[in-house]
């Protein structure tokens, strides 16, 4: 009666051990294997192009990344779980003690972020600054025709329209960069709803990931919300010119977010660790954060050839991995921020030793 | 038919007879087997036993840090902060999301379901009973995340377009009872209360039906085979004495109440833990309000959303609290509905 059984069982069993032979085939003997995990943002080119590229120059390494959130993949490296972590929110000051003390963030490109709307029967781009769109989240102003919106778009006729405000509903680094930017420019938003990877937001609706947050402003003339530089741009979504911290009138483009970081590269603290938010200067796109990959600062957890294939990876990706950036729409680092870049990274040790690259 | 063992010792003369006689090996071998099979089917019981546990010693584990510094409060209250300094747990706002949409559900799936399955059974012709049945059942197949973009790109949009305006259109003017007041000092009536803000197509009504259409295979299925079950004798008696066809599928109904009811308590423990395709549609909005067109979050929901960048240890905490509050709550309502059930069951063996 149980014949059924036993074959069903046999040929999952015989199905199996071909799948795990072929796995088994696939590893190759000598490679040395690092794992990382962490931000989906910046999965898209370590998957496509930054890992494949550079195992094939390299093929005695072989990379994984698993993109699991930025929070995982902090947690992966406060347990050692992982080589390396990607992360679009730096790691906070308690989360580096659980780390062991010692950690170097090493941004390897920036992520500029747009205000993106629906409104078809406008085809000039829509300027906003600062304060506006903090008054927009924090439900203050709430028609498209708002006086405040206004004065700042003389010529467009604004329609009476409810303004359906959207934002990310998962936790993301890249509310955390958005956030950031409404603290610094608006103190009502500072005190009132602060800055973290997901907030008590005080109007509008939720979407998950960008798709999500996209499909909100699409679905409904008289959306907004903010999106990843690169989403936007593949989807051809309308994006706000903002007017930056000089009174400048910047549009979201690679040159202008890499003026924005060469703004901030004589301010930057020694970790790193600072968004690119409201920069000054006359080409400076005010909204953009880095997206980093975190390392312990001395890799004594792993074996020596992990931590040299390790630093290998992040040291290709800081320099011949910039070039691939322009093919994905993420914003290369400008010269003087990568060089500072490769000095943090020189000083990651193994078991106290430096890790020279031979 | 039989296995090995048996075909092996048909071949071996005079023991084969023997069933009970001592030393006989295909006897012992025959109690081995029984032995082994009962102590794998234990195995199994105690390792899902486990597995249950250790679930839940996890989870309060987990949530430990917020039992003892949120505690009951974690329950008075619908504000959600994760912001550092800031932060602020309350778990209110998702019980209310978790609740509405699944009693939206039940509300349109279970007369839909049973409808349904009373069609294939005593109304389809032969040949259409068993592909509308093949199709109702695909409808399980579907992974959630594909309800959840179907139900983002295609059924808010109409509902948006379509329905919530004619809703919104019938019930905003009739202001029946009034029942408070809104932040902003205007009087709130019910029904209009209902439809306050206008069509949205993200919200509690989206949330729920999209949860209609994902408990809609498992009521059916269950429905189907329990009405099949009901005996032709009694079915022809019924037309014997003259009930319609309407009676005698009431009493076919009546008959199958307990496993209809088992129907539905299992559709109900999908519509509480479902996630992805929920929060897809409802709005994710942290905040409680009787309109059906306001934005919602539901506990599985909000875990769904937050888990992964869950980055200091209170709000890490706070959402083993939601998942250990997940959990107890579909473990009450299954206890609860469970006892229901054996109340109808003893009904039923005493009429």
């Amino acid at each position: 009666m149980l014949n059924w059984l036993r074959k069903s069982v046999r040929v999952v069993a015989a199905a199996g051990l071909v799948v795990m032979g072929m796995a088994g085939m696939a590893g190759t003997a000598n490679a040395v294997e690092i794992q990382g995990a962490g931000s989906t943002f910046v999965a898209p080119i370590m998957l496509k192009l930054w890992i494949p590229k550079f195992m094939q120059s390299h093929p005695n390494i072989k990379v994984d990344y698993q993109p699991i959130g930025s929070g995982g993949g902090i947690n992966g490296l406060i347990n050692k779980t992982i080589n390396f972590c990607g992360s679009d929110a730096p790691m906070t000051d308690s989360q580096i003690q659980s780390s062991g003390g010692a950690v170097l963030h090493l941004p390897d490109s920036a992520g500029p972020e747009v205000i993106s709307y629906n409104l078809p029967m406008i085809h000039q781009p829509l300027t906003m600054n600062g304060k506006l769109i903090a008054d927009i989240y924090l439900g203050k102003v709430t028609q498209w025709n708002d006086p405040e919106m206004a004065a700042l778009n003389p010529g467009i006729s604004l329609p009476d329209l409810h303004i359906k405000v959207a934002h990310r509903s998962d936790g993301s680094g890249t509310t955390y960069i958005f956030t950031g930017y409404l603290c610094k420019v608006s103190r009502q938003w500072a005190s009132q709803v602060g800055q973290s990877t997901s907030v008590s937001w005080p109007v509008g609706r939720g979407g998950k990931g960008n798709p999500g947050v996209a499909a909100l402003i699409e679905k409904t003339v008289g959306g907004l919300g903010y999106l990843e530089y690169a989403y936007a741009t593949l989807g051809h979504f309308p994006t706000a010119t903002l007017i930056n911290r000089d009174g400048y009138h910047i549009r979201p483009t690679i040159s202008t977010v890499v003026a924005a970081q060469k703004a901030v590269v004589a301010n930057l603290p020694a970790d790193f660790r600072l968004p690119i938010i409201n920069p000054t200067g006359k080409r400076a796109y005010p909204i953009s954060g880095f997206t980093y990959i975190i390392l312990d600062k001395d890799l004594g957890y792993m074996s020596q050839a992990k931590a040299k294939a390790t630093v290998k990876f992040v040291r290709w990706i800081l320099t011949r991995g910039q070039k691939y950036c322009a093919r994905l729409d993420y914003v290369k680092l400008g010269p003087a921020m990568r060089d500072k870049i490769l000095a943090e990274l020189a000083t990651a040790t193994w078991k106290g030793q430096p890790l020279t690259e031979n | 038919m039989m296995g090995g063992p048996e075909a092996m010792n048909s071949t071996a003369p005079v023991q084969s007879a023997g069933h009970f006689g001592t030393g006989n090996r295909q006897n012992i071998r025959r109690r081995m087997l029984d032995t082994a099979t009962a102590g794998a089917a234990w195995g199994a019981v105690l390792l899902t036993l486990g597995i249950l546990l250790t679930i839940f010693v996890v989870l309060v584990h987990g949530s430990w840090m917020g039992l003892t510094q949120i505690g009951w409060r974690f329950f008075t209250s619908q504000a959600w902060n994760p912001v550092p300094g800031k932060d602020h747990y309350g778990v209110l706002a998702f019980l209310y999301g978790t609740g509405v949409t699944t009693f939206i559900a039940l509300l349109a799936g279970v007369p839909l379901s049973i409808g349904t399955a009373v069609f294939i059974v005593r109304i389809a012709p032969c040949w259409m009973a068993g592909p509308v049945s093949f199709l109702v059942e695909l409808l399980a197949a579907i992974p959630s995340v594909a309800y959840g973009l179907w139900g983002c790109f295609v059924m808010s949009p109409w509902l948006q377009n379509h329905v919530e305006p004619m809703i919104y259109a019938s019930l905003h003017p009739i202001r029946l009872i009034p029942v408070g007041q809104y932040p902003s000092g205007q009087k709130a009536y019910f029904p209009s209360n209902l439809v306050r803000g206008g069509p949205s197509g993200t919200d509690f009504l989206a949330g729920g039906l999209i949860l209609t259409i994902m408990i809609l295979p498992i009521i059916t299925a269950i429905t189907r085979d329990v009405l099949a079950q009901f005996p032709a004798e009694i079915e022809h008696g019924a037309y014997g004495l003259g009930a319609t066809w309407w009676q005698t599928t009431r009493l076919a109904l009546d008959y199958g109440r307990v496993g209809i009811c088992g129907a539905i308590l299992l559709g109900m423990g999908r519509a509480i833990g479902e996630t992805m395709a929920v929060i897809m549609v409802i709005g994710n909005t942290d905040r409680i309000s009787a309109s059906l067109f306001a934005g919602g979050q539901t506990m599985a929901g909000v875990l769904a959303n937050e888990f992964m960048e869950a980055d200091h240890p209170l709000y890490l905490s706070a959402m083993f609290y939601v998942a250990l509050v997940l959990m107890v709550s579909a473990l009450v309502t299954n206890l609860a509905a469970r006892g229901l059930l054996s109340r109808i069951r003893g009904n039923l063996t005493r009429a």
